[in-house]
């Protein structure tokens, strides 16, 4: 068993606050990603998981107990930095068994384990190579499998992937979701890749300036933004925000984004958001892939907007429009082709949309 | 957990304090010993005192003008001579090392010439002095430059070549070759990429290297006592021949010298510092 | 599309400084070149020339002479047989074997001390560094100075034991090499200290957390580690080290003039002492079998430092 729990953990460094009053819970066997940009926070949380950073405030538990007293080295995690600092004065199966070692394991029972070990990654063969000489990719499994084999219950992966070519991420993005089910670990990686931690993780936790922006599900954070933030932070392209204004219309509501238009809403979901509002000043969002063009007509209850550039990119085409005060960008087939300057109808998809309050940034109905 | 710190840090404290106290004791005495007077070099009565009961720049007098009060004895020549000695070989034993040492460095690093150098001029270093100090002298000496400043700087130039040559290497070759290569494209000449672009932009390590070079030289003791007789003798050599030439141990006075003659090179020292490593190891080390 | 040559260019055609500079290096480097046949060749022509001779000035002729006595490989036979030769070199290797493995020990452990930062940190670095920038010849004056029968020293051993210390230093075959040893480790200390900090520092941090992640005390970290990665550093501070202090004169020539008696006479001393005693030829003789003993060194030496050069451009140690 081992969940982690933070509790109201801050760590400051001079003046400037890395970690503020953090508060986080992740299940035994969860794969939680620390998400965000640079600068956010994440690797210094995972820093106070793992030890290496004493906090300021707050505690860091495993399975409800407190660590902070337990020393570095005795905290019994798994970590995986972003160069893999592995030992490359050593071979490879000396850099395995080196946990094991240290902790005065008998030789035949190492030498078991190592074995075992280098079998799931793969690394059998490469045992007695000299651990500089390996490739980027065994390198990265050997990071992991240095840690792996001490069996710890809790596993810390700083940017693992980020020194590895995009081809061969997406295959160790399978392999370590992978690993991870099979030595059923609890696993906490940090990252700035959204698309990484949306494929990854079974939870993600956004971060920026120290402070916990939202805490949920892949679908939860990018579907249903918690605040403007991540709406932006989560998807490429990310989410459109129009500025625009509550007001009634003739039986119900509608948004009014001034010479743009006006669009009628008569979504459910959206009709609830209002009921929250606290004020008028609304920012609009919809997903460019839930962006619908049409030639203008007038009766969709859309928004006139102008082409302004269109990108053919393989699978699928962007559009971008913009009107007096407004950009927007749809995501549509690959072969959809428009002219510059062509004048079109932009409403979204029914059923997409997301409404948050301009002045607090924070989505309406989520508090 | 923080007690354990704390005992750390003490601990570390104590041994870092004795180490200061030791490195410091021989200067330290040496110090108090260039300040007393005459009848407190020994333990005339009884006592020895680390600091001097009347201190006293009358050692400091005596070496410079060859008389103070209380010392019977005055010098048949004073420290100026040897001052002035040891400050101009040195000093022209640093321009030829560093002339030398740069231009061959240069061209090894650059142009793939003389690669038979690095290893040459490093076994300049390794030889006792003594090894190759008889074949100098009888060259010296019919070349008619024994006791002279430029026989003297001649050799102290030979001698630190390695040190000048190597540790610009190192620096060289910490230069990127593009720079040059983009003087080139511009029009210029080799010769004007390296004395116009590579030149400026090394100010600092060839100074370093100057320094460097200059503490080694002036530090110098054997070379000087076999090649100077008398009008060029140098610091060391002449506090050296003090005893020698004198009743009795002039403690006072050599310890004037010796302190005089140590300032320059501990001064240059710590300047260079952070270098040290690079100079010392002929740049297999950097700090 | 390509200009006549005005810039010699290799394949890709970007400018080859190599090529372009090649005439002008040979000039460059022809000073040292000249400098370095000057100090090499005629020494050592000639010295292998009187090495086989009788001669000294004494003669009253000029060594070119020297033919005149030739006695062929004499010298040379009495230099290994004889034991004049082989008690400097005894009496050197002791200092070395003394001397070397102390300030390795002491040099490390103030560099383990210097590893983190602590204030005051560079104050102390400075002093510390301090011994090794005095003037050789100073400093043996100052020890000179120290180990006087009436002297610091025996003080300060006066009060440590509570009894009167009168130790006649320098005047004891034992207590002088005893001083001369206690001389050089107080002025070469500084340099260990600064090698092998430079090597410690050269660890990579992150391996050490590394290493601590993985359930390593600081003992395990050291020998594991630590010390493994710095053992071409530890190598080169040895040789150096050694390498100087076979040339070690100036402390000694001060303190003790190779006293009392022959004592503290080390290579260098014995060297000077032929020479003042005009035995020349034999002292060529000597000369040149050190110069090839040392030479083999040198090639040790090189070979060492390219490791450590190739170990910063690659990271395979081995």
């Amino acid at each position: 068993m081992s969940s982690i729990e933070l509790v109201n953990l801050t760590k400051r460094f001079g003046d400037l606050v890395a970690v503020n009053e953090l508060n986080l819970e992740i299940k035994d066997k969860e794969f939680v990603a620390l998400l965000g940009p640079s600068g956010c926070g994440k690797t210094t949380t995972m820093n106070l998981i793992a030890g290496i950073e004493n906090p300021d405030g707050g505690e860091v538990r495993f399975d409800g107990k407190n660590v902070g007293s337990v020393p570095l080295r005795k905290r019994g995690v798994g970590f995986v930095f972003q160069n893999y600092a592995i030992f490359t004065h050593m071979t490879t199966y000396k850099n395995l068994s080196f946990a094991l070692e240290v902790r005065g394991l008998p030789r035949d029972e190492i030498d078991r384990r190592v074995h075992e070990i280098a079998k799931l990654l793969d690394l059998e063969d490469r045992l007695p190579v000299p651990a500089a000489r390996l490739g980027v990719n065994e390198m990265q499994r050997l990071g992991i499998g240095r840690s792996a084999i001490a069996n710890p219950q809790i596993f810390l992966l700083d940017e693992p992937l980020s020194n590895l070519d995009a081809a061969f991420r997406a295959v160790m993005r399978t392999e370590l979701k992978h690993l991870q089910h099979q030595l059923g670990q609890t696993m906490v990686y940090v990252t700035h890749d959204q698309l990484e931690a949306m494929t990854m993780a079974d939870r993600i936790a956004v971060m920026d300036m120290g402070v916990l922006q939202q805490y949920g599900t892949p679908l939860e954070v990018y579907n249903r933004p918690r605040n403007l933030f991540v709406a932006r932070f989560m998807g490429s392209p990310s989410m459109n925000l129009l500025y625009c204004r509550l007001t009634e219309s003739d039986g119900g509501r509608a948004l009014d984004f001034d010479e743009s238009g006006r669009v009628e809403l008569h979504d459910e979901a959206l009709l609830k958001q209002c009921a929250s509002a606290r004020n008028a000043d609304l920012y609009f969002g919809m997903r460019p892939e839930d962006v619908e063009l049409s030639p203008v007509t007038g009766d969709r209850g859309g928004l006139a907007m102008t082409v302004t550039f269109v990108e053919h990119i393989g699978a699928r085409t962007i559009v971008h429009l913009r009107s007096a005060g407004h950009e927007v960008k749809a995501i549509e087939r690959n072969d959809f082709d428009v002219d510059i300057g062509a004048p079109m109808e932009v409403s979204p998809k029914p059923g997409a949309g997301w409404l948050f309050d301009a002045a607090t940034e924070i989505a309406l109905g989520a508090g | 957990m923080t007690n354990n710190r704390a005992l750390n840090e003490i601990g570390r404290y104590a041994l870092i304090l004795l180490a200061v106290v030791i490195a410091m004791v021989p200067i330290a005495w040496m110090a108090s010993m260039a300040f007393k007077p005459v009848e407190e070099w020994t333990m005339s009565a009884g006592e020895l005192t680390w600091w001097p009961r009347n201190p006293t720049f009358g050692n400091f007098e005596y070496i410079f003008t060859g008389q103070t009060e209380a010392v019977i004895i005055s010098l048949d020549r004073t420290a100026v001579g040897p001052v002035i000695a040891s400050l101009v070989t040195a000093l022209f034993g640093t321009v030829i090392a560093v002339t030398v040492g740069t231009l061959g460095a240069y061209a090894v690093s650059r142009f793939k010439v003389g690669g038979n150098l690095p290893l040459s001029v490093l076994q300049l270093r390794l030889f006792p002095p003594m090894a190759v100090m008889i074949p100098v002298m009888i060259m010296w000496t019919y070349l008619g430059m024994i006791d002279t400043w430029w026989g003297l700087s001649l050799i102290y130039g030979i001698v630190t070549l390695p040190f000048a040559f190597w540790l610009m290497m190192t620096f060289f070759d910490e230069v990127p070759r593009e720079i040059e290569e983009a003087a080139l494209v511009e029009g210029c000449s080799p010769w004007r990429a390296f004395y116009r672009v590579t030149l400026p932009m090394v100010k600092a390590p060839l100074a370093t290297t100057c320094l460097f070079v200059f503490i080694l030289n002036w530090s110098d003791f054997l070379i000087a006592l076999l090649l100077t007789t008398k009008d060029w003798v140098t610091i060391p050599v002449f506090m050296n021949e003090l005893f020698t030439a004198m009743t009795g141990p002039m403690y006072g006075a050599k310890a004037a010298l010796g302190l005089i003659a140590a300032i320059p090179p501990v001064v240059f020292g710590i300047i260079i510092q952070k270098h040290l490593v690079r100079g010392l190891t002929f740049g297999a080390l950097k700090q | 599309m390509s200009a006549p040559a005005t810039t010699a260019k290799d394949a890709a055609g970007a400018v080859d400084l190599a090529a372009r500079g090649r005439k002008l290096g040979l000039l460059m480097t022809l000073p040292a070149q000249l400098l370095l046949v000057f100090i090499f060749a005629f020494p050592a022509l000639m010295q292998i020339y009187i090495s086989l001779t009788w001669w000294t000035p004494g003669d009253g002729t000029i060594w070119i002479y020297a033919y005149e006595s030739f006695v062929w490989f004499d010298n040379y036979v009495e230099l290994i047989t004889s034991e004049r030769l082989w008690e400097p070199i005894g009496r050197t290797m002791l200092i070395l074997i003394v001397v070397v493995p102390v300030e390795f020990v002491i040099g490390f452990g103030l560099a383990v001390l210097f590893v983190d930062s602590f204030p005051g940190k560079r104050v102390f670095y400075s002093i510390l560094l301090t011994p090794m920038m005095v003037v050789p010849a100073v400093a043996g004056y100052m020890f000179f100075m120290l180990f006087q029968s009436n002297g610091p020293i025996n003080q300060i051993l006066s009060l440590l034991t509570g009894t009167d210390v009168e130790l006649v230093w320098l005047g004891d075959t034992t207590l002088a090499m005893i001083a001369v040893m206690i001389a050089d480790i107080w002025q070469w200390t500084p340099l260990m200290f600064l090698i092998l900090l430079a090597g410690i520092l050269g660890v990579p941090e992150d391996q050490l957390k590394a290493a601590t992640l993985l359930g390593a005390n600081w003992g395990q970290k050291f020998w594991r580690i630590v010390l493994p990665r710095m053992r071409t550093v530890i190598i080169i501070a040895i040789v150096i080290r050694a390498v100087e202090a076979f040339k070690l004169f100036d402390v000694m020539y001060v303190m003790t003039k190779g006293g009392p008696g022959v004592a503290t006479e080390t290579i260098s001393i014995y060297i000077y002492k032929l020479f003042k005693q005009l035995e020349w030829s034999y002292l060529a003789a000597v000369d040149l079998s050190i110069l090839i003993a040392l030479s083999v060194i040198a090639v040790i030496g090189m070979t060492l430092m390219a490791k450590a050069k190739q170990k910063r451009a690659g990271d395979v140690v081995d």
